[in-house]
């Protein structure tokens, strides 16, 4: 397999990661800053508090990401002189932690999963006609506990970076600085993710793996 | 739709409640009100830097009440006599200074070794068989000057009183409680036992806290003011920085002495640093002796009494909605907080740290050792 350029995942996320690169490097001086100026890293948590929050969220549900999302600027704060604004970049270096953070929950997570896929959830936007808003409605519903049953069985590493890609949008580069690893192992991962994903939802198309080998 | 898509449905979850990220920067910067603290949180009894890194029973014994180390031997029992006149605690503490500033500092490691005891909060056994636990903890921590750090600990608990003995014996004398999991990977039972737990070793930098929100190095701790006044002025302005602009001149002091004391006992501030802080302790108001004393272990000092008023303590939480444990506790406004340091002047060293709301024990620290040594970090023998 050839490797994978990082190319974004839906149309809107370049113009989302130009936004957040112009003032990733605003954020890394405050984290400079607040080594010596605490109050400083109010900016830091007010600023990506959300997001962490909804990744976090995602997987684990809300009540422990309450948790979970304090506990990364916590230590997120207690390591901010070891952040380097030359090299860091402060989102990727949040989520790194987070997903550490995540990885110490597994178990709740793969429950979380299951129970979705009992319950199901929709992951399908309505149609128009009514009889169609029926049907879709169940094969949204199906769909959804398909795909939350194969989240469940995805390997660890793999499921971390399809899903920093899938809830929060980062980037191939970011995913690679967020879990210390190959910018190219990335790709491979979240391809193999993808492919388990796929398969669970029964989707057969012949053309999937040539697009994934030809965009490279 | 593309599986990507239909994953980030089926995962979304909207934004934290507004209280959720209040609550979170409260964590952070320590305030629970959302507003700055009037009077900082109360220390806990363990040094500071091993909170820090999240070490969870320590943090989590240190956060309860707490009972004598070793039961009958109050700290009460002793230093109430007549000599408590002789010596204002001006002159013990001048005298002290004199002796920290003649300290030794040769030897690569600096090294602190503390023993605390904390009561569980939760009662145990069964039926009419119940029982406090104590928890023991011991902590260890050397720092090079490098900036090389690294810490010990050690955890056991035992019943806490003879009539819990006793309930305990009657509840067929179990030797581990288990309660959930720990937040550790993979999950482990969460238990406390009454074996000493595995000693274990931690090689770590950590950044020592100086107050609340100002964590310094190693290196910026040997550049502190060794001038009382100038320390002094250091730590005030550190005080506005951190507390609510509404704070008066008397709670500032009341930070100020705090900060002193936990430069005195748990920060490797050089030997003129600590003179410094012994002098400028010796100018605080509020600042008392209970005269010659004896800690826990018998050792004799003399006891300086700070009365810190009112502050912040960590409460239990709830524990159905607890994870890590050390996440079980809110602050809760106290009053009438005394923090009592037994001294021993002839060597400057602090060989106790006790504090106690109102009439009842709250924290408890031993100090077994503490200075420069080139004994190589290793794990926490038992005491």
């Amino acid at each position: 397999m050839t490797r994978r350029t990082a190319g974004p995942v839906g149309g809107r996320l370049d113009d989302a990661v130009l936004a957040r690169s112009v003032n990733e490097t605003d954020a890394a001086a405050v984290v400079a800053r607040s080594v010596c100026d605490p109050d400083q890293f109010a900016v830091i948590y007010d600023r990506y508090v959300g997001e962490v929050y909804r990744y976090v969220a995602g997987r684990l549900g809300r009540d422990v990401a309450e948790d979970l999302a304090a506990e990364t600027f916590l230590i997120a704060f207690r390591k901010r002189d070891r952040f380097d604004p030359a090299l860091g970049r402060v989102r990727p270096w949040l989520y790194g932690i987070a997903t550490t953070l995540v990885g110490q929950h597994r178990r709740a997570e793969i429950r979380r999963y299951r129970a979705l896929a009992r319950a199901g959830r929709r992951v399908l936007d309505s149609v128009e006609s009514h009889e169609d808003r029926v049907a879709d409605a169940m094969m949204a519903e199906q769909l959804g506990r398909q795909l939350a049953a194969a989240l469940a069985d995805l390997g660890h590493g793999d499921r971390d970076v399809l899903l920093l890609v899938a809830i929060s949008e980062l980037s191939h580069q970011e995913v690679a600085l967020a879990l210390g690893i190959p910018y190219g192992t990335v790709g491979s991962r979240l391809n193999r993710a993808r492919r388990v994903l796929r398969e669970a939802l029964g989707v057969v198309d012949p053309t999937l793996d040539d697009e994934e080998t030809s965009n490279g | 739709m593309d599986e990507m898509s239909m994953v980030r449905r089926l995962l979304a979850e909207p934004p934290p409640d507004p209280h959720v990220v209040a609550q979170g920067r409260e964590r952070l910067f320590g305030s629970p009100t959302g507003a700055a603290p009037v009077t900082r949180p109360l220390r806990r009894a363990a040094p500071r830097s091993a909170l820090a890194l999240g070490v969870t029973s320590a943090a989590a014994a240190a956060a309860m009440a707490v009972t004598t180390l070793v039961p009958g031997v109050g700290t009460s029992s002793g230093g109430q006599g007549p000599a408590t006149t002789e010596r204002s605690a001006r002159t013990v503490l001048l005298a002290a200074a004199a002796r920290a500033e003649s300290a030794p500092t040769t030897g690569t490691y600096w090294h602190l070794r503390t023993m605390s005891a904390t009561n569980s909060p939760q009662r145990f056994g069964h039926g009419g068989n119940r029982y406090t636990l104590e928890r023991l903890w011991v902590h260890e921590e050397w720092a090079m000057r490098n900036g090389q750090a690294w810490s010990g600990d050690r955890n056991w608990v035992r019943p806490a009183t003879p009539a819990d003995q006793a309930a305990w014996r009657r509840d067929g004398a179990p030797n581990t409680w288990c309660m959930g999991e720990t937040d550790t990977q993979p999950p482990k039972p969460n238990c406390l036992r009454t074996a000493p737990g595995t000693a274990f070793l931690t090689k770590d930098y950590f950044p020592f806290e100086v107050s609340e929100g100002l964590q310094l190095t190693f290196r910026q701790l040997r550049r502190l003011p060794a001038n009382p006044g100038a320390l002094r002025a250091w730590l005030v302005a550190d005080a506005r920085r951190h507390l609510d602009r509404s704070a008066g001149a008397a709670v500032v002091d009341q930070n100020v002495a705090a900060e002193l004391a936990d430069l005195l006992v748990y920060l490797p501030v050089p030997p003129g640093v600590r003179a410094a802080a012994y002098r400028a302790l010796a100018d605080m108001p509020h600042v008392t002796s209970i005269g010659p004393t004896r800690d826990e272990l018998g050792r004799a000092g003399v006891g300086i009494e700070i009365a810190e008023g009112r502050g912040w303590i960590a409460v239990p939480g709830d524990p159905v909605r607890c994870r890590g444990e050390y996440r079980c506790h809110r602050a809760a406004p106290a009053s009438n907080i005394t923090r009592t340091l037994i001294i021993d002047p002839g060597t400057s060293h602090v060989l106790a740290d006790e504090t106690t709301i109102g009439k009842s024990a709250y924290s408890d620290t031993l100090i077994l050792g503490t200075g420069w040594t080139n004994e190589k970090p290793h794990k926490p023998a038992l005491p």
